[in-house]
C-alpha cells in the first residue's frame, strides 16, 4: 500500500536533507584527494602527470614525514590525555560548586570561544623569552626561563600547553554534564558502606562515566590530530621543524611549495591514520551503546 | 563545599583565563605601554575607535552573525531530524551511514579547500551567504547528529507511544513531546555550532569575498606589513568574544543539563 | 491606414528615439563609473591616504577603484585560488617579488611592453625594481608601487655611550654587536642584545639572510645554476648561525621572530641593531610609539671588503593586471597612475617606499628620514637589485629557510645545510 511504502521510506526521508548536504560537501574532497595522490600536480605552474604510487614512495622515504608523524602522535596523545585528566578534575571541582555556577561555567568556556588567531598571538607574546610574561614571572622567582617557542627543545612543550588550554573547556563541560546526571543511589550506598572519597571516585564515578569519557576522547582526538591554527602562529612548524605536525606539513606543501600531489598524498595518509584510531574507539563505543 | 575550596576555584578560574585578560587589558593600552606594564597604565579608547574607522568592523560583525546564526539554525534542524531517524528507526545501512557521518569529519580541512572551491565557484556559490552557510552546515551537522541521537535515545520511547495511542501523529508527538524534552540538547549543539562557525578561518578566507567577509578573515589585516597593530587586534579579539560569551552565559542552564541527557546514556 | 502621415510621424518618433539613444550611449561611459577591483594589502590602501589618492584618480578619469584587502600571508592564497578557477574577480592584483613567480607571465597577466610607450618618464623607475617584474617569457607584466630596502639600523645613543663607530665591514659589525650585548641591570641576565633578526622558519628569515648574502658577494642563482651554497652563501649562513649560537648577540626568542617581533625588540630597547627596511626608522623615532624615539639611525649595511655588492635585501610590491579581466584599459590607467612619479611622491609622505628615483629627491622623503639618511638610501637604490626572478623562487626561499633552521639548531653545519638546500632547489627546477 502507498502508506506502508511511505512509512518504510520515512527514516530515509528524515536523514536525507542532512546527508544530502554532508556527503557531497565532505566526502567528495576525500575522493578528490585520493585521486590526486596518484598524480604529480604542481599547482603553479600547472603540471599534471599520472605517477601511480610515486607520491607515496616519496613521502614514505622522506624522513621529515616520519618526524611529522611522530610529532603528531606525541602531540595528540599528550594533549588529549592531559585535557582528559585535568578536565575531569576541574569538572569534578566545578560540580561541587554552590554559588556563581552560571558565571564560572561561562568563564571557563572563554578559551574555547576566543578567536584562535588572536589568542594565539597573545600566547606567542606570553611565550616570548625576553618580553613575555611567563619568563618575567619566572625571573621574579630568580629562575632563568628557557627559549620556549624559540628553542627546539621546549617548542613542542609550549604548543602543547597552549593547545591544551584552548581545547579543555569542551572536555570540562561535557564531563561536567556527565557528572551532574549521575544517579544518587550508588553514592548513598557507598557512604553507608563507609567508602573513602578516593574509592568512590575511582570505583563509582569513573565507571558510570565510561561512555561519556569515550565520546569526549574520540572527538578530541579527531580534532587534535588536525590542529593547525595555534601551532602555525606560535612556531610555524619550527624551530628546525620541531613542531611540524602533519597538518602543518600539508599546509606548507600546498600553500608554500604549491605541490598539490604531495599534499593530497599527505591528506590521505592523515585520513587513514584518523580512521584507524577512531575505528578502535568506534568499535568499543558501539558495544556500549544501546542499538 | 567549603569557602576555601570555593575561593580556590575562583583563583584557578581567573588564572585560567589570564591570557584573555591580557588581551582585554592590551586593548586599552597605549603603544608605549603594550609590552612594559601589565596592570598599571593609563587606559585609552583610541584602539577601539581606530578599529572601527580602519577596519569597518560593524560590517564584518554583521556578516559573521548572519553566517553563524544561519549555520546554527540549519545544522541543528537538519541534524536533529536526522538524529531522530537514527535513534528511533532501525533500517538497513543505519550503522554504516552513522559511521560515514563521523568519517566525513576526518579529512583535514585544508585538504578540502581546493576541490570545494573549484566546485562552488563554478556553481556561483562563493561569496554568497547561502553558499557559506551550506558549507558550514556540512561541517557542523555531523556533530549535531551524534549528540542529538544520544539525547533522543535517552528519552523513553513510551512517552511518544503513549501520545500516538492518544491520537497524535508521530510528527506531533515529536514536536510536542520529544523536542521540548531535548531543548537543552538543541541549545548545546547550537552553541557549539555557532562558535565554530564564528571562529572558522581557512574556509572563510577562501570562500568569502567582499560581500560576506567575516571577522576572522578581517583580523589578519591588522597584521600590517611592518608589524602587528597590537592595540587594535586585541580590541577586535575582545569584541569578537562578547557575543558568544553573552549567548552562552544565557544558555548556561540549558547547556549543562542539555549535555547531560545526550552524552551519558549514550 | 498606415498612410504617409503616420509613417512620417513614426519616422520622426524613431529618429528622436534613436538620437536620444545615441546621445545616451555616448555619454553614459563618461557619466557612469567604470569599476575595477584591486586586490591589495591594507598598507597599500593606507599609503594612498586611506583612499584619498584613489578618489583623486576617480575624479580625473571616472574610474572607481575598489580595494579588496587581505593580509600579507593570505593575499597570494586568495590570488592563487582566483587564478586556479580561471575567473577574474580582481582586475588588478598586488604581489610582492617574493611571492610572484616569473613563469606567471603573459599567459596569466597582461603584458605591458606594448603599452610602455605611454609612460614618458619610464627611466624614472628604479631599474633594479622594474626589471625584476619581467617574466620568463621576456615580457614585463607589472609596475612596481612599493619598495623596501634593508638598512643597518642602530641606536645612536648606545653607540655614543660605548664609543662605537658605524661599522663598515662585517667584522666591525660583529664586534659592535658584542660590545652592545650587556646585562644593564646587573641581575646576571643579559637584557640588551646587539642585534635582532627575523629567525622564524619562513620567508621573512630569507629577507634577513639576503641582507648578509649580498654583502658577502653571494646570490641564489647564477643564470640557471643554483649557487646559494657557494663560499659566500655558506659564509652568510655561518654568520647568522654564529651570531645566534657562538657570539650570542641576539635575543633568546630569535628563532620565533617575525618582522613584528624584531620591530618590537628594537623599539622596546631589547635589541640595539636590526637590518629591516628603512621605513621602520620613521616609526622608531616617533615618541608616542617608540621608547627609543630620537635615537634610531641608519647606515649602509656592512660589507665584506672587495666582495660585498653594496646592498642587502630589497623587496618590492607591484601591481599586475589579470589578462582576462573585464576592464583591461581601466586597469592599465590605474597602474600607470599609482606608479607615477606624482603618486609615488604622495605615498612616500605617508611612509611608502617609493619605486621612482625622483621620489628620493622629494621634500617629503627628505623630511621623513633626514637628509643624511635620505642620501644613503638613495645610494642603495641606485645599485640595489632584487634576486633574478625564477619560477621556483618562493619555494627556493622556503627551502633555504628550512635548511638554515637545521644549521641554527645544530642539526647540520652551515655548509651541509646550504649544500642540502642547493640540491633540493636543483630538484625543484627539474
Amino acid at each position: 500500500m502507498a502508506s506502508r511504502k511511505f512509512n518504510k521510506s520515512i527514516p530515509y526521508l528524515l536523514i536525507l536533507p542532512a546527508l544530502a548536504i554532508i556527503f557531497p560537501l565532505l566526502i567528495y574532497p576525500v575522493f578528490y584527494n585520493v585521486y590526486l595522490s596518484f598524480f604529480s600536480w604542481k599547482v603553479l605552474p600547472p603540471a599534471f602527470n599520472f605517477v601511480k604510487l610515486q607520491n607515496y614512495f616519496d613521502v614514505f622515504n622522506n624522513p621529515v614525514f616520519w618526524n611529522s608523524v611522530k610529532i603528531t602522535l606525541q602531540f595528540t596523545g599528550i594533549v588529549v590525555g592531559i585535557q582528559f585528566v585535568l578536565g575531569l578534575g576541574l569538572a569534578y571541582l566545578l560540580n561541587g560548586q554552590k554559588f556563581a555556577k552560571q558565571t564560572t561555567r561561562s568563564i571557563v568556556l572563554i578559551p574555547y570561544i576566543s578567536a584562535p588567531a588572536i589568542i594565539s598571538l597573545i600566547w606567542r607574546l606570553l611565550w616570548d623569552p625576553d618580553l613575555g610574561q611567563i619568563n618575567q614571572i619566572l625571573r621574579f622567582f630568580g629562575i632563568r626561563g628557557p627559549g620556549w617557542i624559540a628553542d627546539p627543545a621546549t617548542s613542542l612543550f609550549s604548543v602543547t600547553v597552549t593547545e591544551i588550554w584552548r581545547g579543555i573547556p569542551f572536555v570540562i563541560l561535557v564531563l561536567l554534564a556527565g557528572l551532574q546526571a549521575l544517579p544518587d543511589e550508588p553514592y548513598d550506598a557507598a557512604k553507608v558502606d563507609g567508602a573513602s572519597s578516593v574509592q568512590i571516585f575511582f570505583l563509582i564515578t569513573v565507571p558510570l562515566l565510561k561512555t561519556i569519557i569515550w565520546i569526549v576522547l574520540l572527538f578530541q582526538t579527531i580534532f587534535t590530530l588536525r590542529a593547525f591554527d595555534i601551532i602555525w602562529v606560535l612556531t610555524g612548524g619550527g624551530p628546525g621543524g620541531s613542531t611540524q605536525t602533519l597538518s602543518i606539513m600539508i599546509y606548507r606543501t600546498m600553500f608554500r611549495f604549491w605541490d598539490g600531489g604531495t599534499s593530497s598524498t599527505l591528506s590521505v595518509i592523515i585520513l587513514i591514520l584518523t580512521l584507524l584510531i577512531s575505528f578502535v574507539f568506534f568499535r568499543y563505543l558501539y558495544k556500549e551503546m544501546e542499538v | 563545599m567549603s569557602r576555601k575550596t570555593e575561593g580556590i576555584i575562583i583563583i584557578l578560574v581567573v588564572l585560567f583565563i589570564a591570557p584573555v585578560i591580557q588581551m582585554v587589558l592590551m586593548s586599552f593600552k597605549q603603544p608605549l605601554d603594550l609590552f612594559s606594564t601589565f596592570l598599571f597604565f593609563k587606559p585609552t579608547g583610541a584602539n577601539y575607535v581606530d578599529l572601527f574607522s580602519r577596519l569597518n568592523l560593524t560590517y564584518f560583525f554583521k556578516n559573521s552573525i548572519i553566517i553563524a546564526s544561519g549555520t546554527a539554525v540549519l545544522s541543528v534542524i537538519l541534524g536533529a531530524v536526522a538524529a531522530y531517524s537514527f535513534a528511533r528507526y532501525n533500517f538497513p545501512m543505519r550503522k554504516f551511514l552513522l559511521f560515514m557521518v563521523l568519517f566525513s569529519r576526518m579529512l583535514p580541512p585544508v585538504a578540502g579547500v581546493v576541490p570545494l572551491f573549484l566546485v562552488m565557484r563554478r556553481l556561483g556559490f562563493t561569496d554568497t551567504y547561502g553558499g557559506i552557510i551550506l558549507l558550514y552546515t556540512a561541517f557542523q551537522t555531523p556533530f549535531v547528529i551524534w549528540m542529538m541521537r544520544g539525547f533522543f535515545l535517552s528519552i523513553p520511547r513510551e512517552l511518544e507511544e503513549a501520545a500516538v495511542i492518544d491520537g497524535c501523529s508521530r510528527l506531533t508527538a515529536f514536536l510536542r513531546i520529544t523536542l521540548p524534552l531535548s531543548r537543552p540538547g538543541l541549545a548545546a549543539t547550537s552553541i557549539f555550532a555557532f562558535t565554530l562557525s564564528w571562529n572558522e578561518f581557512l574556509f572563510a578566507l577562501i570562500f568569502t569575498g567582499t560581500n560576506t567577509k567575516t571577522i576572522p578573515v578581517a583580523v589578519p589585516e591588522l597584521i600590517g606589513e611592518m608589524g602587528i597593530f597590537w592595540g587594535q587586534i586585541c580590541a577586535a579579539g575582545t569584541l569578537a568574544v562578547l557575543p558568544i560569551f553573552i549567548f552562552s552565559f544565557l544558555a548556561q542552564k540549558q547547556l549543562i543539563s542539555g549535555l547531560t541527557f545526550g552524552a551519558v546514556k549514550g | 491606414m498606415f498612410g504617409f502621415s503616420k509613417s512620417k510621424w513614426c519616422t520622426k518618433k524613431t529618429a528622436f528615439f534613436l538620437t536620444v539613444m545615441i546621445i545616451f550611449l555616448v555619454l553614459t561611459p563618461l557619466a557612469s563609473a567604470t569599476k575595477i577591483q584591486w586586490l591589495a594589502h591594507p598598507v597599500h590602501f593606507a599609503v594612498t591616504g586611506d583612499g584619498e589618492l584613489l578618489k583623486q584618480f576617480q575624479e580625473k578619469t571616472g574610474i572607481e577603484v575598489v580595494p579588496v584587502l587581505y593580509g600579507v600571508d593570505v593575499i597570494m592564497e586568495k590570488a592563487m585560488m582566483e587564478m586556479l578557477s580561471g575567473s577574474s574577480t580582481f582586475d588588478v592584483i598586488s604581489l610582492s617579488n617574493t611571492t610572484w613567480r616569473n613563469d606567471l607571465g603573459s599567459d596569466v597577466f597582461l603584458e605591458l611592453d606594448s603599452r610602455i610607450s605611454e609612460i614618458e618618464d619610464y627611466d624614472d623607475y628604479v631599474p633594479g625594481l622594474i626589471e625584476a617584474f619581467r617574466a620568463a617569457d621576456g615580457k614585463l607584466v607589472a609596475l612596481p608601487i612599493r619598495s623596501g630596502a634593508a638598512m643597518l639600523h642602530y641606536r645612536e645613543d648606545l653607540y655614543n655611550e660605548y664609543g662605537l663607530a658605524v661599522p663598515v665591514t662585517i667584522d666591525e659589525f660583529v664586534s659592535n654587536a658584542q660590545a652592545l650585548t650587556k646585562d644593564t641591570t646587573g641581575d646576571g641576565v643579559v637584557d640588551v642584545y646587539g642585534y635582532a633578526f627575523m629567525g622564524k622558519e619562513g620567508s621573512q628569515l630569507i629577507d634577513d639572510f639576503e641582507s648578509w648574502l649580498y654583502p658577502h658577494g653571494g646570490a641564489f642563482f647564477d643564470g640557471d645554476k643554483v649557487v646559494v651554497n657557494n663560499e659566500a652563501g655558506v659564509e652568510a649562513a655561518a654568520l647568522l648561525t654564529d651570531l645566534l649560537n657562538v657570539y650570542k648577540v641576539v635575543p633568546a626568542g630569535t628563532l620565533s621572530y617575525t618582522s613584528s617581533e624584531v620591530k618590537t625588540a628594537m623599539q622596546e630597547g631589547l635589541a640595539a641593531m636590526t637590518t629591516l627596511w628603512w621605513q621602520y626608522n620613521i616609526d622608531w623615532n616617533k615618541p608616542e610609539l617608540s621608547k627609543i624615539a630620537g635615537n634610531a639611525r641608519m647606515a649602509k649595511l656592512p660589507q665584506k671588503p672587495d666582495k660585498g655588492l653594496g646592498y642587502g635585501h630589497m623587496g618590492c610590491w607591484a601591481v599586475f593586471i589579470d589578462k582576462n579581466c573585464k576592464e583591461v584599459d581601466a586597469a592599465w590607467e590605474f597602474i600607470k597612475f599609482i606608479s607615477s612619479a606624482e603618486a609615488q611622491k604622495y605615498m612616500v609622505a605617508r611612509g611608502n617606499g617609493p619605486t621612482r628615483l625622483s621620489s628620493f629627491q622629494s621634500e617629503e622623503f627628505i623630511n621623513a628620514v633626514g637628509p643624511e639618511a635620505a642620501q644613503i638610501i638613495a645610494d642603495v637604490y641606485a645599485v640595489g637589485k632584487m634576486p633574478s626572478p625564477s619560477p621556483i623562487f618562493p619555494e627556493a626561499r622556503e627551502t633555504v629557510a628550512r635548511e638554515l633552521h637545521q644549521a641554527f639548531t645544530g642539526a647540520k653545519t652551515p655548509k651541509q645545510a646550504m649544500d642540502d638546500a642547493a640540491s633540493a632547489i636543483q630538484k625543484l627546477i627539474q
